[in-house]
């Protein structure tokens, strides 16, 4: 199972690592592919200037050799720059840039238009054809030297081609008609008449008729009335060409409009682009003045401005019924296709209708308003299309369906309800942004859950749960501080209590994806330095909140004997690729914000205990519910220990916002370092008290424990701070009086935390903590209550101080365990790492260590003596009594 | 001698040899594609005449100028290597001297 976990995780890290690599490999494939092209275009252009060189020299004979000079000389320089320009980094960065613009405008047009390229070659024959015309009007019927009359020789020479040109372009024609009008109207009819009407009026399909007009039209004209001298040998050529060309692209544009999908994808397009004609942008009244030309015109009573661009809170009158009727069209599509089985059809009815609303939106976003019409009726649209994709045998559509929800949900955040404003207008200070509209896409997100987990073969509950989150972040970005605790955190709780009702693995797979996303709502708050204004609700407190009561739903998923590696304590705690956000990152990002007038340390300060106080919430309910994973809590809790200890940034200390200290009889400012010191301790006892008493076991989370402590004795000399040597000692009794009274009690086995106490008696005596009489109290209980004999002990062999009374861990001697979360993530430096192996070392001082043992061995040692010479004693006067018995029974 | 080799091979000799294979396959696709379309197409002289003459005169032109770009880029590494191997020559200075608070690539060495 181990095996299949770490084979999972090393997985993924690798498929995001490879990601990583990808986008450099794919900009210098494209680079090699410009530098070629440009060395080709060069070359080309080169020949070109050549050729046209030796051209025009053998026209003017008498400057041959200066032409032929120049030629040489322009096309040399051409080459010389060229040579130059190919390795120049810049040029060849700037070139690149231009070619994936026109690339990537190149593809979005022709995915969207099935008739992108057929419209240009069209244009072509059109273009010639027009070049025919103004020749034809130029020179209509003047003199015989520019124009060749009807019944001239030259015009009986060609008078049975133009015959044939005229019946074969009148075939073309009727082709036409027939091809686009039937078999359009055939294939898309049943879908929409919206949409054939949209592709049989497509200017390709337009231009391909007017090209056959024309063409008939100029043959009538050649055989009734004549046709330019000009043109006397190239009339069959040029039909020849134009009538073939028409024919070509007619086959052309048929072949490529019959494909229903693109069709859709076009008609969407199109609506679009009506939609974004038909409905301005807001004129903007109530913000600043008309412009120059508007208030000249004004001044001349010309003021013909559309007043329906006016309104402020709604869009104008004329422009819902056309988006609506457009819409209509294509769910249309998008319900046959549900009810034909067709997912691509629906997946591209899906994409237009998404770019029908993405034009609106453009434009209604300058309006503003809590209400729409369209958005309304656009959201039953899609709740009846969901229900309708539920029940298809098809389940994946439903995700098809979910995704475009979520689309269309963070396109309506972009639709604000109240115009900016500078200043609070209420007497109660400045209101919080509201956002009604997105209200409406998070429900129908939330009910998208339940209606699509019962299905068996879908991913929509995962993706109702990503655009939630991707819904959520938007609010948090646009400052719906209010609007995201009300969709974002609500729906997300409430998808999470649907999933943890199923105990299985798929709703465990859920639920975990809902941590997922509060967590990354909760990255994101944890560096934000804006101010909340007027919002009731703070996104970081609201996350954390979330949070908790998510973890302590999905505990009980993760109760024992149910061992499972993703459990809630992994997802929050353990990192398993370099996009997984857990709560040391958290914490860090909270610690390396930003400080801004908004934001002081003391904000900064509160928000790290909220976030420690978090982690020791939930490992205290995960020890107390006996979750497999409980102990991977204690881990969390060291690493953002050590970030505690090892000091805070110094923009966090700052005295003037210190606190007083709470004790009446200490009233000394206590400064952010120290606050911090004492939440963390404060917490190892509490957390101690819990893992004791519930005889937690595994996880070694006893070594991760003494390690937190370690930390503190190992750093005290650089920090001279008696706020942390006092908490130091408090915790160090705290653990020294749970041990003894234990074991005084008999109440369980202890054994394996007296080298701890050793160890941690050792470093009271060693580190500049120096409690003498609390070193000396410790090596006095050890040696006398520390049992000469258990089960437990037996030398592992692998470690130097283990015979000695230490405590061992992973084959070998107690040490800081690496901060594994941290190190990948860059947030120790060089030095850091360096700090903590000089830590490592100095708690583990053979002669700090050595010296305190044979303190304890003052004590330990008689007793010992004692003990054993007891056992010898007992064991003697056992072998007398049985060989006592034994010569009775042979007597 | 075996290092400005080694440079040189690195920084001109490589370019200038991918230069000239470039400057050959631009020129020989051009006097093939131009041969193709004379032929197929039946223009007589003096335009094929032209071509080919203009296609000699490019290929002169490219070993031209990959000539003056590969001296200027030896000229200029030559300048270079003067200039590292004067640096070399000079005795290397004492770093605790140089640097007391020890962040010096020997310190790094140590870590």
């Amino acid at each position: 199972m181990l095996e299949l976990w770490f084979r999972e995780h090393l997985e993924n890290q690798a498929i995001t690592d490879v990601a990583k690599l990808l986008p450099k490999l794919e900009y210098n494939r494209r680079v090699s592919i410009t530098y070629y092209i440009f060395c080709l275009i060069t070359a080309i252009l080169a020949f070109c200037l050549l050729f046209l060189a030796h051209v025009m020299a053998a026209r003017n004979a008498d400057k041959e050799r200066f032409i032929v000079m120049v030629g040489i000389l322009c096309s040399g320089l051409l080459v010389l720059v060229s040579q130059y320009l190919k390795r120049n980094a810049t040029f060849l960065d700037a070139l690149l840039r231009g070619q994936i613009r026109t690339s990537n405008y190149l593809r979005t047009r022709t995915f969207f238009d099935p008739l992108y390229y057929q419209f240009y070659v069209i244009l072509v024959v059109l273009c010639l054809l027009l070049v025919l015309s103004l020749m034809t009007g130029l020179s209509w019927k003047g003199t015989p030297e520019i124009w060749v009359s009807a019944g001239s020789e030259e015009h009986e020479n060609n008078i049975e081609a133009i015959k044939q040109f005229m019946s074969f372009s009148l075939t073309i024609l009727g082709a036409q008609l027939a091809l686009f009008t039937f078999v359009f109207s055939y294939l898309l009819g049943r879908y929409s008449s919206q949409i054939v009407k949209s592709l049989i009026i497509h200017r390709a399909v337009l231009f391909a008729w007017a090209s056959s007009i024309g063409a008939l039209t100029l043959q009538w004209v050649y055989f009734s009335y004549g046709y330019p001298r000009a043109i006397d040998h190239l009339i069959t050529p040029i039909f020849v060409i134009v009538t073939i060309s028409c024919l070509i692209i007619t086959i052309w544009v048929c072949v490529s409009g019959i494909d229903p999908e693109r069709a859709v994808l076009y008609a969407g397009a199109r609506f679009a682009q009506t939609v974004r004609r038909r409905i301005k942008r807001s004129i903007l009244v109530l913000e600043g003045k008309p412009s120059r030309f508007w208030t000249t015109f004004r001044w001349l009573g010309l003021d013909w401005r559309d007043p329906e661009r006016m309104r402020l809170y709604e869009p104008p009158r004329n422009g819902p019924p056309v988006v609506s009727r457009y819409l209509a069209s294509l769910f249309n599509a998008a319900n046959k296709a549900i009810e034909e089985n067709q997912q691509e059809l629906l997946s591209h009815s899906l994409m237009a209708i998404l770019s029908v609303l993405q034009g609106y939106i453009e434009r209604r976003k300058t309006y503003y308003g809590s209400r729409d019409s369209v958005l309304n009726e656009a959201n039953n649209q899609m709740a009846a299309l969901l229900k309708a994709a539920c029940n298809s045998l098809n389940e994946h559509m439903a995700t098809l369906v979910v995704r475009c929800i979520g689309r269309i949900a963070a396109l309506s955040l972009q639709i604000e309800e109240q115009p900016p404003m500078k200043e609070s207008v209420s007497p109660f200070g400045p209101v919080a942004k509201r956002h009604a509209l997105s209200l409406l896409w998070a429900g129908l997100l939330e009910e998208s859950f339940e209606l699509t987990h019962p299905l068996l073969r879908t991913t929509a509950p995962y993706e109702a749960i990503e655009q939630l989150t991707v819904m959520g972040a938007l609010c948090h970005e646009k400052e719906y501080f209010d609007t995201m605790a009300t969709t974002f955190f609500s729906n997300i709780q409430k998808i999470h209590a649907i999933a943890v009702k199923h105990a299985d693995a798929y709703h465990r797979e859920l639920g975990r994806k809902c941590i997922e996303g509060a967590m990354s709502i909760l990255a994101l708050a944890s560096r934000d330095i804006r101010k909340y204004r007027g919002s009731t609700y703070r996104p970081f407190d609201q996350c954390l909140t979330a949070l908790a009561a998510m973890a302590r739903g999905q505990f009980v998923m993760d109760a024992l004997p149910d061992f499972n590696l993703n459990g809630c304590g992994s997802i929050l705690t353990s990192k398993s690729s370099d996009a997984h956000i857990i709560l040391q990152d958290i914490f860090y990002s909270t610690l390396s914000r930003p400080l801004s007038r908004d934001y002081q340390p003391r904000t900064t300060i509160n928000d790290l205990r909220k976030v420690i106080r978090l982690v020791a919430d939930l490992a205290q309910v995960a020890a107390m519910e006996r979750t497999a994973d409980n102990g991977i809590f204690i881990t969390a809790f060291y690493e953002i220990s050590y970030l505690v200890l090892r000091g805070l940034p110094k923009s966090l200390e700052n005295p003037e916002d210190s606190v007083r200290s709470d004790t009446p009889l200490f009233r000394e400012y206590m400064s952010s370092q120290d606050e911090l010191d004492t939440e963390a301790l404060k917490v190892w006892r509490d957390l101690f008290s819990v893992f004791f008493d519930n005889r937690i076991i595994g996880w070694d989370w006893e070594s991760y424990m003494c390690a937190v402590l370690g930390i503190g004795f190992a750093n005290i000399e650089g920090r001279k701070s008696d706020v942390l040597r006092n908490q130091l000692l408090e915790s160090v009794q705290h653990l020294r009086q749970r041990v003894v009274k234990t074991q005084s009690d008999q109440s369980r086995n202890i054994d394996h935390w007296w080298p701890y106490l050793q160890l941690l008696g050792a470093w009271i005596s060693g580190f500049s903590v120096k409690d003498a009489a609390l070193s000396g109290e410790i090596a006095a209980e050890v040696g006398r209550l520390k049992p000469f004999h258990s089960f437990l002990h037996g030398y592992s062999g692998h470690s130097q101080f283990e015979p000695y009374g230490y405590p061992a861990s992973h084959w070998g001697d107690f040490c800081l365990p690496k901060p594994h979360n941290l190190l990948p993530q860059g947030y120790m430096t060089r030095d850091d790492i360096q700090q903590f192996l000089k830590w490592q070392a100095s708690l583990m001082s053979s002669d700090l260590l050595l010296a305190y043992h044979k303190e304890v061995e003052k004590t330990r040692s008689p007793l010992r003596e004692e003990f054993y010479k007891r056992l010898r004693e007992s064991r003697a006067k056992c072998e007398n009594r049985e060989q006592t018995e034994e010569d009775g029974h042979s007597e | 001698m075996k290092r400005y080799a080694k440079l040189i091979w690195e920084h001109v000799a490589r370019y200038t040899l991918l230069d000239f294979l470039t400057a050959v396959f631009l020129t020989g696709t051009l006097y093939l594609v131009t041969k193709l379309v004379c032929t197929v197409t039946r223009v007589g002289e003096p335009y094929c005449y032209y071509a080919t003459q203009s296609i000699k005169l490019l290929g002169l032109i490219y070993i031209a100028s990959i000539l003056v770009t590969s001296c200027w880029a030896h000229i200029r590494l030559l300048g270079q290597f003067v200039q590292s191997e004067a640096k070399r020559d000079k005795p290397p200075k004492n770093e605790e001297t140089e640097s007391p608070s020890g962040a010096t690539g020997g310190s790094e060495a140590k870590c």
